[in-house]
Order: structure tokens, then C-alpha cells, then sequence
């Protein structure tokens, strides 16, 4: 079980904020600590468990993926005498931006972009069309309104990016497989009974722009129960073969992948997943009861219209941005960035990364490898040592009552849903509502 | 010990650990990943193998000399595949999970350890 251990060194010099417990903030956390050996970090996250997008977007069949839990996890053990977590707080409700750069010398925004780009077209409030975060959320056990509806045969996933493709892959994946991972039972058994049988995942633009990467878009090409391929005609085929010796390594491998996959690696397989390209939805049509059943695509190259009957329709076109009461915006709404890094404040020194700090893309290895950066920047500002006075805000929040989660509790949670995991035969068994259980234990 | 004269155990190799700021030079053993010897000796490489050496990341992205790439077997595609993400790829670049130090490295190797960020931003 984890030790607290308690601080030997008198003086605490920089005192700083974290605002989110995904990559973004515990990479740039890890790199304080280690190049601050005086510095003190207070990690705060509105969820009511740590680590983002690596608990609630990474697929639970990439559990390898979340393996980097273990090293923010040693952050937190190895140094509990000056990082502390505090979940479920919300910045922007239970305690304000304007309040922490009074608090700390120095605040670190690395809140993410959790909110789906909507799908803006005629019909899109159908019943079952869900965008791609509201799907994942609820195949990673995040508590979310929306149960999908799996009877209808044929599903069309829009987007053409590694979430369009985690959505179809867990879709059609072998239940069997998938349960043994930490997909929630109740996920699971909705995915048992379901029908979905054909998806066509449809993008916008040109294989040349998809933004999938190599590894996904060959897991899914490879499924065995499925006929996957892609669909490029002849003449676009002939042009990227021409065009395949000039380009960069990474996107002659991946066209390369798409054009051999022209013809699927298992075309008698029940099941069938098409990946698509130039194709745009314009609306989407619905039944009696207000559920889709059917989108016309349109061919963004020959204005071609196509009506797609389907009963799911999942959206993955990507994730906005959203800024907290009280940051600076530049002329476009966006956050105000004095550099690549810095945000101007007169209180304290304000960085920010990830996916809040720039348009929301890129896996956790460049997420990273830029909060390596930060960490770099923000050892070089706080070189000249000085005694803090800030008082950091576990006040506020004891004053005021916020109900927030610590590390220990969090590995209270780890422990039971690893053990309910075993009983189950998986790897872990998530809770729903971690902040109601834990406040049951309390 | 950074003056190379001094004797090794047989099974050790030398391992030079190079980024844009730090040189770590520590003793690897023959049959250890680059990975195992970063874990293993806690070199301080920030987040250097988050998935564990399972092919599921690149942060073991490191750039080998043109000898030592050209005397290893060729990457397969599982290892490409996860290289394509890589910041700073390079013709010479491999995932250190997958390069296992062998007889023919002693006394020792130098590797690369890219970090774009520093390199491309901080200009
Ligand atoms: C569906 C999906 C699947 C993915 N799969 C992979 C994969 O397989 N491999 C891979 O390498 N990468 C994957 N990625 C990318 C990876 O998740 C990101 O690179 C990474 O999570 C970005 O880190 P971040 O810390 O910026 O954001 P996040 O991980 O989103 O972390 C932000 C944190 O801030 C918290 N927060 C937000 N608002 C507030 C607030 N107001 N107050 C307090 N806290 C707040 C959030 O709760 C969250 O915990 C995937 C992304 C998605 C969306
Ligand atoms: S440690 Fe993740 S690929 Fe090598």
C-alpha cells in the first residue's frame, strides 16, 4: 500500500498548479519534479478518477496503451510529499483560473478538449446518432446519458480518424476477445446482443488526408471476422501510385496499406467494414419514432448524392476546444499565447499543453513529448530559486466544502475494480460513479 | 568512468544515452532491450517507454548509429508501424523496446534520444 511520506525539506519553493489528470498534465508534472527538487505540484481534475482521455477515450482492446498510467502513477508514489491529486473538482465552478494564479507561482493548463465537434446537418437530433465521444464514453464506462441502439444491421461511423476507427473496431470486434479487457459488463452485454453486421466509415476528404494512423487502420483492415477494405477507385488509385515515391516514409506506408486493401484480406467474413473517402453527410433522415435510418452522402468531388440506410450512425470528426472562465483569447476566441507554451498573466507564470493548448490531435507520445518541453521551460523559469508564499488552494477548497478525491482514494478505487475484474475474468471491472462510492466508503 | 578505459564485465556493454542536453552513460547487459537498460539503471529519460516495451507507444524512439542500425535485423512491420508516429524519424531510427544489446555492441554504443520539442520550439 502506498506510504505518505512527509517532507524533510523546510522551504517549498515554486508551488504549482495542474490543471488535468491526463497525459498532458502528468507529463509535464513529472518533468517538474524532476528538474524542482523544491517545487510543489497540486493536480486537479474535474473527473472523479485521474489520467483523461487514457481512462475514458483510449479503446479498452489497446489496454497496453494505458500501461503509461503506471508511470504517472510512480510520480504520485514517489513523491507524495509534494504532489498531490484532487479529483472531482471542477476549475471554472468549484474554484476559479483568477483564484489559482493567486494561490500558486505558477499554473499549468493542460485540461484537454473533451467536448465533440457536433455534427451540423439537417436531422443530425436523431435518435442514435451519437458522436464518437459519446460512444467511446459509454464503452469506456463513463457515465454518459446516451445507451446506443445496436438491432440495425448497418452502421455508418463519419470521420476519418483513429476515433472512427476504435468506434467500428469495438463494434465489430469478438466479444470474446473484447471481454477481456475492461470493457463494463453492461457495455459488453449490449455488444453481445448486437446486429450490427456492415459499417462504412465515410471521410470527407482523400486517402492522402485521412488522419488514421498505420496501426489502427491495419488492426482494422486485419479483424478477422470482417471483409474490411478501402474503397478508392481505379484512377485515384493510379495517381497515389504515382505520387507513392516522393513521399515521407509514414504516408507512403500507410497509402501503401490502403491501396493493397483494395481487395479485402478476408472477403468471405460475415461481417463487412468499408473505409470510404470524398464523401461528405448532408442529412439524415429518420422514422416515426425520431431514429435515423438513413444519411445521404454526398461525393465532395462529383456532388453525387447517395442515400445510406443505417440504424447507428456515430460522428468522429473531432474535438473542440473550450476555454475556462477567466483565461485571455486572442481575435479568434482561441486561448492567448504569448509563445508556444506561455499564457500572459500578471499574477503568475501560466503554461499551457495538450490538447487544450492547440487543435486536439496527436497520441500520447506527442502529447509527451511536448510536456517535456514545458517541464524544460518551466525548470528554466523557476532556476532562481525563491521561497514561496503562495498558499495553494486546498483552503478554498475545505471551505468550501468541495467533496475532493485523492490519490489514495483513487488507488481504493483501482484496487476494488481490479479485484472485481478477477472475479470477472477481465482485467478490471469499471465503477461508474467513483465519486458516489468513494463518499460511501467515507 | 566516462574515460572508456575502464574494464568491463564480459557480458556488459557500455550504453551511451544521448539527448540534446544530458549525456547517461551507464552498463548495459548483453540480452537487454535499450528499454531494460533505461528502466533497469533508472536513466532519467522522461517518459521513455510508457507502454512497457508492448509496441503500443514510440516513446522509446531512439536514433542508432548507421553501424549499429545496419548490423540489426531489419524492423518488422509492427515496429515501422509504430515508428511512423514518431517525432524526429529518421532513416537510422528504431524502438529501443525492440533493440536487445548483443556481443557484437561492446565495448559500447551511443544512442540518440530525440526530443523535438526542445529542438524545434524553444528557438
Ligand atoms: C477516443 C480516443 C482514443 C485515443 N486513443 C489513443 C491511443 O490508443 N493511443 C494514443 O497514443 N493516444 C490515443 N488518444 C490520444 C490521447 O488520448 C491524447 O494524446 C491525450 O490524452 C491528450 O492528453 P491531455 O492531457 O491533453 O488531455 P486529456 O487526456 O483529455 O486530459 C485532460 C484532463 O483534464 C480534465 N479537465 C477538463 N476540464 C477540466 C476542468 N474544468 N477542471 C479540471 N479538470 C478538467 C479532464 O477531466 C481530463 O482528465 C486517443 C484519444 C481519443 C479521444
Ligand atoms: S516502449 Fe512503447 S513501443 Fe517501445
Amino acid at each position: 500500500m502506498f506510504k505518505r511520506a512527509f517532507s524533510t525539506s523546510s522551504i517549498r519553493r515554486a508551488k504549482i498548479a495542474v490543471i488535468g489528470s491526463g497525459p498532458a498534465g502528468l507529463y509535464t508534472c513529472a518533468g517538474i519534479v524532476s528538474r524542482l527538487p523544491n517545487a510543489s505540484v497540486d493536480v486537479f481534475d474535474r473527473s472523479a478518477i485521474p489520467y483523461g482521455l487514457v481512462q475514458y477515450g483510449v479503446a479498452p482492446d489497446h489496454y497496453d496503451v494505458k500501461r503509461c498510467i503506471n508511470q504517472f502513477e510512480k510520480v504520485f508514489y514517489d513523491h507524495g510529499d509534494r504532489v498531490s491529486l484532487f479529483c472531482n473538482v471542477q476549475i471554472g465552478s468549484d474554484i476559479m483560473y483568477d483564484e489559482l494564479v493567486k494561490d500558486y507561482d505558477a499554473v499549468v493548463l493542460a485540461y484537454g478538449a473533451n467536448k465533440a465537434r457536433s455534427l451540423a446537418i439537417p436531422g443530425s437530433d436523431a435518435v442514435n446518432c451519437l458522436s464518437g465521444g459519446d460512444f467511446v464514453a459509454w464503452y469506456n464506462g463513463k457515465y454518459s446519458k446516451t445507451l446506443p441502439l445496436l438491432n440495425d444491421p448497418n452502421a455508418v461511423v463519419i470521420g476519418n480518424g483513429n476515433v472512427a476507427i476504435d468506434c467500428s473496431r469495438i463494434l465489430l470486434s469478438s466479444i470474446q476477445k473484447l471481454g477481456q479487457f475492461d470493457i463494463p459488463e453492461k457495455a459488453l452485454k449490449l455488444l453481445k446482443s448486437s446486429n450490427v453486421q456492415n459499417i462504412r466509415i465515410f471521410g470527407r476528404r482523400g486517402p492522402k488526408e485521412a488522419s488514421f494512423t498505420i496501426k489502427e487502420l491495419r488492426e482494422l483492415l486485419n479483424l478477422e471476422n470482417v471483409t474490411a477494405s478501402t474503397k478508392i477507385s481505379d484512377e485515384i488509385a493510379a495517381a497515389l501510385e504515382k505520387a507513392l515515391p516522393s513521399l515521407e516514409r509514414p504516408k507512403k506506408r500507410i497509402l501503401q496499406l490502403m491501396l493493397d486493401r483494395r481487395s479485402p484480406k478476408f472477403p468471405t467474413a460475415d461481417k463487412s467494414c468499408a473505409v470510404e473517402f470524398f464523401q461528405k453527410p448532408v442529412s439524415i433522415e429518420s422514422d416515426a419514432a425520431g431514429r435515423i435510418n438513413a444519411v445521404t452522402m454526398e461525393n465532395t468531388q462529383t456532388g453525387e448524392q447517395t442515400r445510406v440506410p443505417c440504424g447507428l450512425l456515430i460522428y468522429a470528426i473531432g474535438y473542440e476546444n473550450v476555454l475556462l472562465p477567466g483565461l485571455p483569447t486572442n481575435a479568434d476566441g482561441k486561448l492567448l499565447m504569448s509563445d508556444w507554451c506561455r499564457v500572459p498573466n500578471d499574477f503568475a507564470k501560466v503554461y499551457a499543453t495538450g490538447w487544450c493548448a492547440h487543435t486536439p490531435n496527436g497520441v500520447i507520445a506527442v502529447t509527451q513529448s511536448e510536456a517535456v518541453g514545458v517541464a524544460d521551460e518551466i525548470a528554466k523559469d523557476f532556476s532562481a530559486e525563491k521561497p514561496s508564499n503562495k498558499p495553494g488552494a486546498k483552503a478554498r477548497l475545505d471551505d468550501r466544502g468541495v467533496p475532493y478525491l485523492t490519490f489514495h482514494d483513487w488507488q481504493y478505487v483501482d484496487y476494488c475494480e481490479k479485484s472485481m475484474g478477477s472475479i470477472l475474468g477481465k482485467l478490471r471491472e469499471k465503477i461508474q460513479d467513483a465519486a458516489a462510492f468513494i463518499q460511501l466508503r467515507k | 568512468y566516462a574515460s572508456g578505459a575502464k574494464k568491463i564485465a564480459n557480458d556488459k556493454v557500455l550504453v551511451t544515452f544521448k539527448t540534446a542536453e544530458d549525456t547517461f552513460e551507464v552498463q548495459g547487459t548483453i540480452g537487454e532491450s535499450l528499454l531494460d537498460v533505461v528502466v533497469n539503471k533508472d536513466v532519467p529519460l522522461d517518459g521513455f517507454g510508457a507502454c512497457e516495451g508492448t509496441l503500443a507507444c514510440c516513446t522509446c524512439h531512439v536514433v542508432l548509429t548507421e553501424e549499429h542500425f545496419d548490423r540489426l535485423a531489419k524492423p518488422e512491420e509492427e515496429e515501422l508501424d509504430m515508428l511512423d508516429l514518431a517525432p524526429e524519424l529518421t532513416d537510422q531510427s528504431r524502438l529501443g523496446c525492440q533493440v536487445i544489446l548483443t556481443k557484437e555492441d561492446k565495448p559500447g554504443v551511443v544512442v540518440k534520444v530525440p526530443s523535438v520539442t526542445r529542438d524545434a520550439r524553444s528557438l
